[in-house]
């Protein structure tokens, strides 16, 4: 129940993001940020940065690849060790009900909800290697899209104005071209 | 009304951190690990032996010892099945012998015998062959 609502706010704040974002004035006045926030590197390859484009959105993919990936694994893992602990702590109820229960089966269960426990923990942690990934490359993509200038394909021009050096005096040279 | 360019990206990126946490957060969590329970197993019976007083009879006798009798409430013999056939119960008995006289001959006939403790935990089975 509780996730059921949780993925109800998460759906509806993303839509909000989105059709604020693309909506209000806000979009034309931050397109690159909107863009690196919807995918890292969208908005450095729309500022003409192709080579940060390209390193942003190859992290950004496969950071989210590995959090889809270890999150399906530790949510079987997290299923597969619920279902083993609900029919171990099921056994005293059995006894209380005049039934026989098996050393064995209880052994046998509780080995397989501690292994089922310790890949459900190390799920966790991959999960969350893969979560603080795609925050880094979230974070450093935005950064980096808020600090950079967009690069307009223009060619600085020589300064007009130069020193030179003949002798011992100095000349003050201003560049005229035509 | 238009937002000013530092604060849309300051809420772009709240936002973006905000709908991450909210989205792990909603996943399930293993629990607690929990405590082992308080059922522990009862000795396993020793020197299990079938013997046959008359070759002309179809009477087994079943014997067999057990190290801490006090833990154990009852015994179970059970007939083991070859593969097709499960086990099957043959009785339960709070005596350390049992005298069973059968239809017919169970010569080579695979038995075991367990204990069953006054928590009604089950134990580990000791296996004799029939005469």
């Amino acid at each position: 129940m509780a996730r059921g609502k949780t993925m109800r706010v998460t759906a509806a704040l993303a839509a909000a993001l989105f059709v604020s974002s693309a909506s209000t004035p806000v979009f034309a006045e931050g397109s690159s940020v909107v863009r690196s926030v919807l995918l890292p590197g969208l908005g450095q390859a729309h500022d003409g940065h192709y080579t940060r484009a390209t390193i942003f959105a190859s992290a950004a993919i496969i950071s989210w690849t590995g959090l889809f990936a270890s999150q399906v694994n530790y949510s079987r893992s997290v299923e597969t060790y619920e279902n083993e602990k609900r029919t171990y702590l099921f056994y005293p109820e059995q006894i209380a009900r005049g039934q026989v229960v098996q050393a064995s089966d209880i052994a046998d269960t509780y080995e397989a909800m501690e292994a089922a426990y310790t890949k459900a923990e190390d799920g966790e942690k991959w999960r969350n290697f893969f979560i603080g990934a795609v925050v880094v490359t979230y974070a450093v993509n935005i950064v980096d899209i808020i600090l950079s200038e967009p690069d307009t394909g223009e060619i600085q021009p020589e300064p007009a104005v130069s020193l030179e050096w003949t002798g011992d005096q100095m000349r003050l040279v201003r560049t005229i071209r035509f | 009304m238009r937002v000013s360019n530092r604060v849309f990206r300051t809420l772009a990126l709240l936002a973006g951190i905000l709908i991450t946490v909210l989205a792990v957060s909603g996943c399930p969590k293993q629990e607690d690990f929990p405590t082992a329970l308080d059922l522990p197993a009862p000795p396993t019976p020793a020197n299990f032996v079938i013997t046959q007083p008359s070759p002309d009879a179809f009477d087994y006798d079943f014997a067999w010892d057990i190290s801490d009798p006090g833990s154990v409430d009852r015994y179970r013999i059970y007939l083991l099945g070859s593969g097709f056939t499960g086990d099957e119960l043959v009785v339960e008995t709070e005596q350390t012998s049992f005298q069973a006289t059968f239809p017919f001959s169970v010569s080579g006939a695979r038995f075991a015998v367990s204990a069953v403790s006054t928590e009604s935990v089950e134990g580990a089975r000791a296996v004799a062959d029939a005469p």
